[in-house]
């Protein structure tokens, strides 16, 4: 522990892990160099430095005081926008199309920022107050110009983080952000298909979806999963008043090129406009594929108890938040 | 004690690289063939057979076929230096080719397992023109190899080059078969002292390892140093060996264990 004698010696180095030890909470850093995170998500850039001997044998590890030294002599971009959404609803191809523009620095769904977040959750005494703190500090760490020509820098939040968009706005109250969802049957059927961690009780506390642990394993997965994505939607809703856009998964691809950058106050070059379409001509989690709108084939799949879930919890917030979206002003 | 690997060098000769260039200028820029490994480089990495499977002067392809034998190609009569050069190696030559890394171009790290002396084929350089530019590194080891000069590298191990001058990098490749003649002129093969696995395996060598990593933590200079190769046993190596020169005595299976722990710990690193 404390190794690190000069801070200056961060350079090119990323928060990898955010953790508790003894009770104190720490940062590894993992060197990254000079390197663009191109992959879908965070930690898959992550992961792939990880194979390196070098990484595996020296990560930095520091208290977390050491991301406010590093802010203050490396402050790096400031985030132009932000992505919250609801899961598999299409904000991966957003993010991509983000990343297709090669002075944008686009961090998607990454670990140290969740586990900033949640911080309450392993240390009951953390304060909202420290948790905006160290959610700017570790925000600016990741924000760096990685390639040294970055000029915007993008975040895609964990889905459930949505619920933490009080507190996100506390600690970035002029970043511009987006709320991407989808027709709740068509999340559902993907959800039921190959679950996120948020839909596994007890991978993510189900205590951050207002339910307890008893109440989480009594309910059929179709149950637990409508009730969480439903949490997730209501805090989007409600908060939308406040700012923010709402997107809906049937608007994309276009509504990137046409309106988000526009929103995000991005100047493009036709280039740059190209770049972005191209990606959406293939699928955000398997490049080798083409991105097709799979609502029907989703639809098709939903079970009984799927539709009577959604019908029950789900269906009513996503119906608000398409009468606010429509309320909304255009952002074209 | 870590075993002693030849990775390269120097033999003694000293060839003209004025008159090296004089030939060069004999090959017409038609005559450059771009490098059948695609996978390998970024940019433009070609070349020119003097010699080669089947006596093609497009075929840079250094192995070959029992049935088709090494033979010169029409280009080596245009090369009146080499063809005198290469009389003095008193051993069977296979390929011989000019081999171009241009301007801003990179071969990334690999191994060519067939080559060295464990293999029984040697390949030889003679630089012609190159640049301070160049960073060549051989089992993580960074080599400057100028003009003239003529090396023996055993690229079975890991290496990688990165041509980031202004100028390209040319070099004469040539390929031997191994013999006594060679032989001689190589030091004495030391890589047959293998390690013992039982040697000086004292408590402390692991916590020795320990603190040298703090002390790598704290020097970016040591960090980069570290971060020149990306294969394990090269790295292995020159972990242990940057050790030493500092005087912490760890041995490779301590940094191997120390590998094996952390890809452990980093694969559990969620389960709190």
């Amino acid at each position: 522990m404390d190794r690190l004698t000069n801070v200056t010696q961060l350079e090119g180095w990323v928060p990898a892990r955010f953790y508790w030890r003894e009770g104190k909470p720490i940062v590894d850093w993992c060197y990254l160099g000079r390197q663009s995170f191109e992959a879908a998500f965070f930690e898959q850039t992550i992961g792939k430095c990880m194979t390196r001997p070098f990484n595996l044998l020296f990560r930095q590890q520091t208290p977390i005081e050491v991301l406010e030294e590093w802010h203050q002599i490396r402050p790096g971009l400031k985030p132009t926008g932000f992505i919250f959404h609801m899961s598999r609803c299409g904000s991966t191809l957003a993010s991509q199309m983000l990343t297709a523009i090669p002075t944008n620095v686009v961090i998607s769904e990454a670990r140290p920022i969740d586990s900033t977040l949640r911080a309450q959750f392993t240390s009951t005494e953390t304060t909202d107050d420290q948790r905006i703190t160290w959610l700017r500090w570790m925000v600016s760490a990741l924000g760096q110009r990685w390639l040294g020509a970055e000029r915007h820098f993008f975040i895609k939040f964990d889905a459930w983080n949505t619920l933490d968009l009080p507190l996100i706005r506390q600690a970035f109250p002029e970043v511009p952000w987006i709320f991407l969802y989808r027709d709740p049957v068509e999340v559902l059927v993907s959800h039921m298909n190959n679950r996120g961690a948020h839909m596994i009780p007890g991978v993510l506390s189900p205590n951050l979806f207002g339910m307890d642990f008893q109440t989480a394993f009594s309910l059929p997965p179709e149950d637990y999963c409508t009730k969480v994505l439903a949490s997730i939607c209501t805090a989007a809703f409600e908060y939308c008043r406040y700012g923010g856009r709402l997107v809906n998964y049937r608007q994309l691809p276009d509504v990137v090129p046409e309106a988000l950058l526009k929103y995000f106050n991005l100047r493009c070059s036709d280039d740059e406009i190209a770049r972005v379409r191209a990606v959406a001509k293939r699928d955000a989690k398997d490049p080798s594929a083409i991105f097709q709108n799979d609502s029907q084939k989703k639809r098709d799949k939903a079970t009984g108890a799927i539709r009577a879930a959604a019908d029950k919890w789900l269906y009513p917030v996503f119906e608000n938040l398409e009468a606010a979206r429509q309320e909304q002003p255009a952002i074209t | 004690m870590s075993a002693k690997i030849i990775s390269s060098f120097k033999l003694p000769f000293n060839f003209d690289s004025e008159a090296l260039r004089a030939d060069l200028n004999q090959i017409c820029p038609d005559d450059w063939v771009a490098h059948f490994n695609q996978d390998y480089f970024e940019g433009e990495w070609s070349g020119v057979a003097l010699r080669s499977a089947g006596g093609d002067s497009r075929q840079l392809y250094s192995r070959t076929a029992p049935e088709i034998s090494f033979a010169d190609t029409p280009i080596l009569q245009r090369c009146q230096y080499v063809r005198e050069l290469l009389t003095q190696f008193q051993c069977t030559l296979q390929s011989v080719r000019f081999l171009k890394l241009s301007t801003g171009s990179q071969i990334r790290e690999h191994r060519d397992y067939d080559l060295g002396v464990k293999g029984g084929q040697l390949r030889l350089h003679i630089p012609i023109t190159t640049n301070p530019e160049v960073q060549f590194f051989l089992d993580a080891h960074r080599l400057e190899l100028k003009a003239g000069e003529c090396w023996y590298l055993d690229l079975s191990l890991p290496h990688w080059v990165e041509n980031r001058g202004a100028t390209d990098r040319i070099h004469l490749v040539i390929d031997c078969e191994l013999n006594d003649w060679l032989r001689d002129l190589l030091p004495p093969d030391e890589s047959i002292e293998s390690e013992s696995n039982q040697d000086d395996k004292d408590s402390s060598s692991s916590e020795q390892l320990q603190l040298f990593r703090q002390t790598v933590l704290n020097d970016l200079k040591l960090q980069q140093r570290l971060r020149q190769t990306d294969d394990r046993e090269s790295f292995i190596r020159l972990l242990v060996g940057l050790g030493r020169e500092l005087g912490y005595r760890f041995n490779a299976a301590d940094a191997d264990n120390a590998l094996r722990a952390e890809q452990q710990a980093w694969f559990e690193r969620w389960i709190d």
